[in-house]
């Protein structure tokens, strides 16, 4: 909803230096990056580092988001990529405008990165962002908001950071923030109570996102929401092809473990593998049949010849 | 701080201005009155909520201590939560404000240095969210409203699946209005169930009235109608 956000027309514009009233530490504005549900980031320059600063005009929501990250931080380190720089007020005339600092994340979101990618890659990149939720799951919490663009991949490292943590959310509470295309709720199959499954429904339905592209999938969701036509699609698309049995277990299970979860990627990932050697044992077949048979020629062509 | 909190609250979704009987600002104050909160959402789209009408959506949502927002249909269902979820967090506040204001002679968390406010807000958090809810919706249901029905109640529908991921207790019930015999007429009555959604739209009685205030003064009514044994017997509750 826009009419959360009555930030003074171009308060905050590139080159406006901006300083906290209890910590007094100064950032620059370099640019607007985007805006969550309950803030809009800047990427900022504080003693010539760069940052990301969350702004609000709603303590309320943003003071509940801080005190999850900084749970996190403390538990997972920087493991998770969860910390928090600085927690300030901006103050403006009048007006108080909280905000946080938190560290910038560079790299390309995994709809761009997935983009003309093989069955492979979707599979990899499924595994290791159903780990990361794990380990926030181990934590007692739901990521909640999540969707392509608040997943980011380093395309070098292929490091995934998660961003916007809006949504994260304990477990057994409601979903504090999520989006309508990836909300288990809005996709009736069950409720908007915080548990793994709810963050690897949205998981699922990124990914056939990719995979089907965003037309079609909006498409679906406006005319029927029925998951059921997303598990007709699902074995046709070729770039969901080793997903495919994760994929549908995760739609129509309530109760899909992360346990479950990962052994079944497990068995997929060994099976493709042996797939592809068993392509290239038959390859050699083929040469040394084709060899031999080029051998006999060759034999019964001399023994003519004699 | 960990008493259980209990919220009764009533949720208006109107496309027009009320044009019958007592005056809907008053009413919401007489649900103030009786601890009912009443928030009101405004759909914008060829209704005929003009000017004045969006001054009534706000002076009852303010009379009724709650909030009001203004819409279009598209929109409806992440508002109906919204605004029930910020409702119930804004008399929070007040109440935390309150208390600091006894504590600490300054009657703003605001004012608090952020890590403080963190923990602050944390408890309340954990109050909005752990704390039981009575709601009512009530729907408008003249003329002007029958095209919107059908996303109204996917929204109800949404709601409700919403309502019931909360961690505390609820209660919802669904009214419209005007009705043949009263103002007010109970479609869904007070249940902790899920419920379907298909009883609005083939119900449909067009009348030109809009009996807002009349309507609000008879949910008062139906809130008196819950069973407290029941709910005294699952809650150690106080009111806000």
């Amino acid at each position: 909803m826009n009419t959360l956000f009555n930030f003074p027309k171009d308060l905050f514009k590139p080159g406006m230096e901006l300083s906290g009233k209890w910590n007094k530490k100064s950032y620059v504005i370099i640019r607007y990056i985007g805006h969550g549900e309950n803030g809009s980031v800047f990427l900022v320059e504080s003693s010539g580092k760069q940052y990301a600063l969350k702004i609000t005009e709603h303590s309320f929501d943003l003071s509940y988001e801080i005190k999850m990250i900084q749970q996190l931080s403390l538990t997972q380190g920087n493991h998770l990529g969860f910390s928090v720089f600085d927690i300030d007020d901006f103050v403006f005339g009048e007006e108080i405008y909280p905000y946080y600092v938190m560290p910038y994340r560079t790299g390309i979101t995994i709809e761009q990165y997935l983009t003309g990618m093989r069955q492979a890659d979707y599979l990899y990149l499924f595994s290791i962002i159903v780990n990361r939720l794990e380990m926030l799951h181990r934590e007692g919490i739901v990521f909640g908001d999540l969707k392509g663009e608040h997943i980011i991949v380093d395309p070098i490292t292929l490091e995934i950071s998660l961003i916007d943590y809006g949504g994260l959310s304990l477990f057994n509470e409601s979903v504090r923030q999520y989006t309508v295309l990836y909300d288990r709720a809005s996709w009736r199959m069950g409720d908007r109570r915080a548990n793994p499954h709810y963050d690897f429904f949205s998981l699922t339905l990124i990914f056939i996102k990719i995979a089907i592209g965003e037309n079609k999938f909006k498409r679906i969701f406006q005319q029927s929401r029925h998951v059921k036509e997303l598990y007709d699609i699902i074995p046709n698309i070729n770039s969901l092809k080793l997903l495919a049995p994760v994929l549908m277990k995760i739609l129509t299970g309530k109760r899909v473990s992360a346990k479950i979860i990962k052994r079944e990627l497990e068995t997929i990932r060994i099976k493709s593998l042996s797939d592809s050697k068993r392509v290239k044992w038959k390859w050699i077949e083929w040469v040394f049949s084709l060899s031999f048979f080029v051998f006999i020629m060759m034999f019964l062509r001399l023994l003519y010849a004699l | 701080m960990q008493k259980k909190v209990s919220f009764k609250q009533i949720t208006l979704i109107t496309d027009g201005q009320s044009n019958m009987g007592l005056s809907p600002v008053l009413a919401a104050k007489k649900a103030r009155d009786h601890n009912i909160i009443v928030n009101v959402i405004g759909i914008t789209d060829e209704g005929a909520l003009g000017l004045n009408g969006s001054e009534e959506i706000r002076g009852i949502a303010t009379a009724g201590g709650g909030l009001s927002q203004i819409v279009s249909i598209e929109h409806i269902a992440k508002t109906v939560q919204y605004v029930t979820q910020q409702s119930m967090n804004k008399t929070i506040q007040q109440v935390i404000n309150r208390q600091l204001k006894q504590i600490l002679g300054q009657g703003d968390i605001y004012q608090l240095p952020p890590e403080e406010r963190i923990k602050v807000v944390e408890v309340m958090d954990h109050m909005s969210e752990h704390s039981h809810l009575d709601i009512l919706l009530i729907v408008d249901m003249s003329a002007s409203m029958r095209s919107k029905l059908k996303k109204i109640e996917e929204a109800l529908f949404d709601f409700q699946l919403s309502v019931r991921s909360r961690a505390g207790s609820n209660q919802i019930a669904i009214a419209t209005y005007p009705s043949k015999e009263n103002h007010l007429e109970i479609k869904i009555p007070w249940t902790r169930e899920y419920f379907k959604m298909d009883m609005m739209i083939s119900q449909f009685i067009p009348n030109g009235n809009t009996p807002t205030g009349p309507a609000i003064e008879e949910a008062i009514e139906y809130f008196s109608m819950i069973n407290t044994r029941e709910k005294n017997g699952i809650l150690d509750e106080y009111l806000i």
